[in-house]
C-alpha cells in the first residue's frame, strides 16, 4: 500500500469510531481534571475575596501572581509537584488504550467490549515495549547530548562567538528530534508486530519493527512526516485564533473553552489517525509476506482468507496459527 | 551617519567608501574637538584628581605598562601626611584577596585551578613627587575594611613632607599591570580587552562636611566582591598604544590617532570632569555612530551582534531624551557603547563615565527587551555615580536604586521588558518581584556598606527595594513634586559627592515647599522606615460585615404573658457595616481606603496607618460590598497587594479563566507526552 493510500485509509478509519475518540478524549480530560479541580479550589481560596483578581480578567497581571506566590507558594508547589504523577498515570492509560485502538482499527468497527478486551489483552506487552523504547530514547539522548556537551567544552576556547554554540545546539536538537521520531515509529510498529504475530517477545518485536522501518525507511518516515503536518497546521491556526479571542466575559470564556477542547479532541483524533495510517502500511506489508510464505498465487478469496486469519488471531486469547487456519 | 542598509554594505567594498570613512572620521575628530572645547569652556567640577597617562598594551602577554602624572589637590582644611590609592586589579591577584575570598564564599567552592594563567595584578614600579622626592619605598598595602593582610587593593603612601590644605601635588608614577581573564568587569577574553580600574587611582579625601565626615580622612575602601567604586572628578588625558588592528573605545573623546614606527597605533583621549577612565579594544569591533541633539553616540559591536546595534543606540536615545527632560542636560559631548563578546560577557552591564558596556546575544528576539533594559540602565549611571558621584562602596543604593527607578520609568514609557503571546511584564513589576519574593526582605536595611549586605541581599537592597521606595515616594508626594526634588538634587549636587542625607534634605525642603505639612512636619518618617529601617509594609483589608440592626424586627415576641406577632414595617433594612483593616507590617504609611456600597456610593477614608488595627463603621440602608486600602496602588513596597482589598461579590471569571488556561496547558502537556512516548 502506498503512503498516500495508507494516509487516506487511515483518515477514513479514524473517523469511523467517534465513540472511541470520545472515550480517549474523556480520558485526557478526566486525567487533567484530577489536578485542575484542586487548582481551582486553591487558586480561589488563596485569592481570598481580593479585588486584585479582577485585573486578570482583561490582561495578564504579573504582580498578582507574584503576590499569590508570596502567600501560597508552598501549596502551589505541592500541587504542581503532582503533575509528574498525572503524567505517569496518563502515560500508563495511553499504553492500555492503544491495544483497544488497534483492535478497533483492525476490525474497522467499534464495540466497547472489543475495545476493552483489546486494551487489556495487550497491556502487558505494550507496556514492556514502551518501557524498552523509553530506555532506548534515554540512550539516544545520551548519545547525542553527551558528545555535544563534551565537544562544546573541548572546543569552547576556539569558538569565536555564541552563534556557533546556538547553531550547533539547534542542529543537535533537530538531529535528536529526527532520530527520536525513528524510535517512536519503531515503538508503534512493534505493537503491530506483537499483535499480528500474536507474540509476547517484545525484544523480537522491537527488532523486527526496526528491520521493517529500515527496509521501508522512506515510506514510513514520509508517512510520519506527512501525518505531522496536520498538528502543526492546527497548532498554528489555534495560536492565531486564540490571540483574537478575548476572555473578558463569560461568553468569551465559554467560547475559548470550546475552542480549546475542540483542539484537544483534534489532537486525540490525530493520534488515532497516526495509528490507523501506520497500521495500514504495516499490515499491507505483513499480508504480502504472509502470502509469500503460503506460496500461492494472488486471488481475492485467498486474500480474504488471510484477512480472516488475521482477524481470528486478533480476536482470540491464545490460538495457534494452525488452529486459526484449520 | 548610521551604517545599516545593504546598499551601504556593498558600498563598503568600494574604495570610495574608504575615503568617505577617512573624511568622515576627520570631520568627527574636528567636530568633537571643537565641540568639546566649547562645552568645556567652564569647569563643571573641582577637578581634584587630574591624570595624564601613557599606557601600552601588549595583547600577547596582557600586560599594561604605563606612566602617569597625577595632579592632586588637597581640598581639605588639614595637612595630610599620607596618600591612599586604589589598586583594584590586585583583587584578581590570587585567591587570598578580599574580593576572591568573598566571591568564593558567595558562590561556594570556586575551582581556582581554572584560574591558572588568568590572574591579574598591578604594581607601582616607581612613585615620586614631580621634581621632588622619590617615595617608592614609602608604599605599603593596607586593609582598612577587613584586616586581610593578603589583600593588596589599597596602597598607602607615606609622604616625606606633608601636603598642606589647598596645595596641589604632582606625582609621577610608573606602573605595570597584568590584566586578568575577565572574572568581573575588567580583563581580556581572547583578543577582546575591557580595561577598567587599571591604573593606581587615588582615593577620596573627605574632609569635614563632605558626606557624613566629621573629620578629614581617606575614604579608600578595599575592592570587595559586592562593591563598586568611588573617586574624585578630574581631567584625564590618556594615550593608549597598541597594535594597529585594534579598534578602541574609551571614556571621553578621541583627539588624535597616530601610527608609530613599529606599526602600532596610539590613540589620544581627553575626558573632562569625570570620575574614571575606562577603555576597550578589539580588532573585531564594528563601529556604528549616530549624532543625537549634538551628542555623538558610538556603538562598538561584535560582528555577530551587529543586528542589535540599532536597538542599543535607540535605547540610548530614549534614555538621553528622558534624562534631559526630567533631570538635567547630559553634559558630555559623546557616549560610547561597548558590546562584549559572549566569552567576555562578564564585562557586560557596567558603567563608566561616557562609556558603558551592554549585553547582547545573537538571535535575541525583539520582544525580549534585555538589551534595551541594560543599555538604559547603564546609560543612566552617567547621571547616578557619573555626575552625582555618590560613594558606591558605602551607599550603593544612591546610584543603583536611583538608576533602577529611572530605568523602570523609561521602559514603562516605551515598552514592557517581556512580551510573549500577549503576556506583558513591566520592569517595575520585576523590581517588585525581586524584593517581595526575596526569602527575607527584613534581613537588612537599604543604607548599608556594599560588602556588609548579607548573602544574596545586595542586589535586592541596592536595586529593587530602593527603586520601589522611590516610586512609592513619587506616588505619595505626587509626580510633579518628585520631578522637582530630583531636578533640585541634580542641580545642587552634580559633579559633587552627595550622600543619603543630602538627598533627604532636598526632599524635605521641596515637599515642605509644595505640600506644607500635609505629609507631616517633614518626610523623615518615610525615609526612616524605608531606607534606614528593615520593617516591611503590609496592609490588609481583613473583613467586611453587614449586620441588620434591631430597628427592623419581625417574629413572635412574649409581651406580658401574651404572644405577639410582629410584622416588619415596610421600610428598607438598616445595616450596621464594619470594615476592618490590619497593618501587618512595621512600616506605617498614611493610606486611603475606598469603601464601596451596593448602591454605587463610595467613601474615601484616610488613615494614618499608626495603629495595627483600624475599624470603620457605617450605618445605612446599603451594604458595603467591597473596600480597598491604598486604592490608588501608591504603595509599591507593600509586600502583598492581593490582601489590600476585600469583596463580598466574588467575580469568578478570573479564576475560571486561569483555571481554564491551566486545564488546557495540562491537557496539552499530557497529550504530548502520551504521544511522544
Amino acid at each position: 500500500m502506498s503512503i498516500i493510500s495508507s494516509y487516506t485509509r487511515g483518515f477514513k478509519q479514524s473517523i469511523k469510531s467517534p465513540r472511541m475518540l470520545l472515550i480517549l478524549y474523556a480520558v485526557n480530560l478526566l486525567s487533567a481534571l484530577i489536578l485542575v479541580l484542586p487548582f481551582f479550589q486553591l487558586f480561589r481560596n488563596s485569592s481570598a475575596n481580593t479585588l486584585e483578581v479582577n485585573k486578570l480578567v482583561d490582561n495578564f497581571n504579573f504582580s498578582y501572581f507574584v503576590d499569590l506566590w508570596y502567600t501560597s507558594k508552598d501549596a502551589f508547589i505541592s500541587l504542581f509537584s503532582q503533575i509528574k504523577w498525572i503524567v505517569l498515570l496518563y502515560w500508563i492509560l495511553n499504553v492500555f488504550l492503544i491495544g483497544g485502538i488497534i483492535r478497533v482499527l483492525s476490525k474497522e468497527k467499534f464495540s466497547i467490549s472489543d475495545f476493552l478486551s483489546g486494551a487489556s489483552l495487550n497491556f502487558a506487552r505494550f507496556l514492556g515495549s514502551n518501557l524498552l523504547i523509553v530506555f532506548l530514547q534515554i540512550i539516544l539522548a545520551a548519545i547525542i547530548w553527551i558528545p555535544f556537551y563534551i565537544g562544546i567544552k573541548i572546543l569552547f576556547d576556539s569558538i569565536d562567538n555564541e552563534k556557533v554554540i546556538i547553531i550547533l545546539f539547534f542542529s543537535f536538537l533537530i538531529l535528536h528530534a529526527l532520530a527520536a521520531i525513528v524510535l517512536m515509529m519503531i515503538n508503534d510498529y512493534a505493537k503491530f508486530h506483537l499483535i499480528l504475530n500474536n507474540s509476547k517477545n517484545i525484544f523480537k518485536a522491537v527488532y523486527a519493527s526496526a528491520k521493517f522501518v529500515k527496509s521501508k525507511f522512506f515510506s514510513v518516515y514520509s508517512l510520519y512526516l506527512l501525518l505531522l503536518i496536520i498538528p502543526v497546521v492546527i497548532s498554528y491556526l489555534y495560536l492565531k485564533l486564540s490571540g483574537d479571542i478575548g476572555i473578558t466575559t463569560v461568553i468569551g470564556l465559554i467560547f475559548m473553552f470550546l475552542i480549546q477542547q475542540f483542539y484537544i479532541f483534534t489532537k486525540v483524533w490525530l493520534k488515532v489517525w497516526f495509528y490507523a495510517s501506520q497500521f495500514n502500511l504495516f499490515t499491507s506489508d505483513f499480508i504480502k509476506k504472509e502470502r509469500h510464505k503460503l506460496n500461492i498465487d494472488f486471488i481475492e478469496n485467498i486474500e480474504d482468507k488471510l484477512i480472516e486469519i488475521k482477524d481470528k488471531i486478533l480476536n482470540t486469547d491464545s490460538e495457534t496459527e494452525e488452529e486459526a487456519v484449520g | 551617519m548610521f551604517i545599516q542598509t545593504p546598499y551601504i554594505q556593498n558600498f563598503i567594498k568600494n574604495k570610495i567608501f574608504i575615503k568617505f570613512i577617512l573624511i568622515t572620521n576627520l570631520f568627527f575628530l574636528v567636530f568633537q574637538n571643537s565641540y568639546s572645547q566649547s562645552i568645556y569652556s567652564n569647569n563643571f567640577s573641582d577637578r581634584i584628581a587630574n591624570y595624564t597617562i601613557s599606557v601600552e598594551l601588549e595583547p600577547k602577554t596582557k600586560v599594561l605598562t604605563g606612566k602617569m602624572l597625577l595632579e592632586w589637590t588637597n581640598t581639605s582644611t588639614d595637612s595630610i601626611t599620607e596618600l591612599q590609592f586604589h589598586m583594584y586589579l590586585n583583587a584578581f591577584k590570587n585567591s587570598s584577596s578580599t574580593f576572591m575570598r568573598e566571591r568564593d564564599e558567595a558562590f561556594g567552592g570556586i575551582d581556582f585551578t581554572e584560574f591558572e594563567n588568568m590572574w591579574g595584578w598591578i604594581d607601582i614600579i616607581s612613585i615620586k613627587i614631580a621634581d621632588g622626592e622619590i617615595l617608592t619605598s614609602n608604599m605599603k598595602y593596607i586593609q582598612p575594611d577587613d584586616n586581610n593582610i593578603d589583600d593588596q587593593t589599597v596602597l598607602a603612601l607615606t609622604l616625606d613632607k606633608p601636603i598642606s590644605s589647598q596645595e596641589i601635588v604632582n606625582l609621577e608614577i610608573t606602573f605595570i599591570a597584568k590584566l586578568p581573564e575577565i572574572i568581573a568587569r575588567t580583563g581580556y577574553s581572547d583578543d577582546y580587552f575591557f580595561v577598567g580600574q587599571w591604573f593606581p587611582k587615588i582615593g577620596v579625601l573627605e574632609s569635614k562636611g563632605i558626606r557624613n565626615s566629621t573629620e578629614t580622612k581617606w575614604n579608600c575602601h578595599q575592592y570587595h566582591s559586592q562593591s563598586e567604586f568611588y573617586a574624585d572628578f578630574g581631567v584625564y588625558n590618556v594615550d593608549i598604544t597598541l597594535p594597529e588592528e585594534y579598534i578602541v573605545g574609551a571614556t571621553g573623546f578621541l583627539t588624535k590617532r597616530e601610527t608609530n614606527e613599529d606599526g602600532s597605533k596610539t590613540h589620544y583621549y581627553t575626558a573632562k570632569d569625570v570620575v574614571d577612565f575606562a577603555w576597550a579594544a578589539s580588532p573585531d569591533f564594528v563601529e556604528y555612530e549616530k549624532v543625537w541633539k549634538g551628542t555623538i553616540i558610538k556603538a562598538l559591536m561584535q560582528p555577530e551582534h551587529e543586528s542589535l546595534a540599532y536597538r542599543h543606540i535607540n535605547a540610548t536615545i530614549l534614555a538621553i531624551n528622558y534624562f534631559e527632560e526630567n533631570l538635567g542636560e547630559y553634559p558630555y559631548p559623546n557616549i560610547t557603547i561597548i558590546d562584549p563578546p559572549f566569552k567576555g560577557m562578564k564585562s557586560g552591564g557596567m558603567e563608566y563615565p561616557t562609556l558603558f558596556t551592554t549585553m547582547s546575544l545573537s538571535y535575541m528576539p525583539f520582544s525580549v527587551k534585555i538589551p534595551e533594559m541594560v543599555t538604559i540602565h547603564e546609560f543612566g549611571h552617567n547621571y547616578f555615580m557619573g555626575i552625582l558621584a555618590t560613594n558606591e562602596f558605602e551607599e550603593p543604593w544612591l546610584d543603583e536604586g536611583f538608576n533602577s527607578y529611572y530605568e523602570s520609568k523609561i521602559l514603562k514609557n516605551n515598552y514592557p521588558v517581556f512580551s510573549f503571546l500577549g503576556y506583558n511584564i513591566e520592569d517595575i513589576e520585576i523590581q517588585r518581584a525581586g524584593y517581595t519574593l526575596y526569602f527575607n526582605p527584613q534581613i537588612t536595611d537599604i543604607d548599608n556598606f556594599a560588602w556588609n549586605f548579607p548573602l544574596g541581599s545586595y542586589s535586592v537592597m541596592s536595586y529593587n527595594k530602593p527603586a520601589l521606595v522611590l516610586k512609592t515616594m513619587e506616588n505619595l508626594v505626587g509626580e510633579e513634586t518628585m520631578l522637582l526634588i530630583m531636578k533640585t538634587y541634580y542641580d545642587r549636587w552634580k559633579f559633587k559627592h552627595p550622600c543619603s542625607n543630602d538627598f533627604i534634605e532636598i526632599a524635605n525642603e521641596i515637599i515642605k515647599q509644595e505640600h506644607g505639612n500635609d505629609l507631616g512636619k517633614n518626610f523623615n518618617w518615610f525615609f526612616q522606615q524605608t531606607i534606614f529601617g528593615t520593617g516591611i509594609c503590609d496592609f490588609k483589608l481583613a473583613s467586611i460585615s453587614n449586620t441588620l440592626t434591631s430597628e427592623n424586627t419581625s417574629g413572635v415576641y412574649d409581651q406580658n404573658g401574651v404572644k405577639l406577632t410582629v410584622v416588619p414595617e415596610e421600610t428598607p433594612y438598616i445595616y450596621q457595616s464594619k470594615v476592618v483593616i490590619y497593618r501587618l507590617g512595621d512600616v506605617k504609611i498614611p493610606v486611603e481606603i475606598q469603601v464601596h456600597f451596593e448602591n454605587g456610593d463610595e467613601i474615601i477614608e484616610k488613615w494614618d496607618g499608626e495603629e495595627s488595627l483600624k475599624t470603620y463603621f457605617y450605618t445605612g440602608t446599603n451594604k458595603v460590598t467591597w473596600a480597598k486600602v491604598d486604592y490608588l496602588d501608591k504603595i509599591l513596597i507593600d509586600i502583598n497587594r492581593n490582601n489590600n482589598s476585600f469583596t463580598l461579590e466574588n467575580n469568578n471569571l478570573a479564576y475560571l479563566k486561569y483555571t481554564n488556561k491551566f486545564l488546557f496547558w495540562l491537557q496539552n502537556f499530557i497529550q504530548t507526552i502520551g504521544f511522544l512516548v
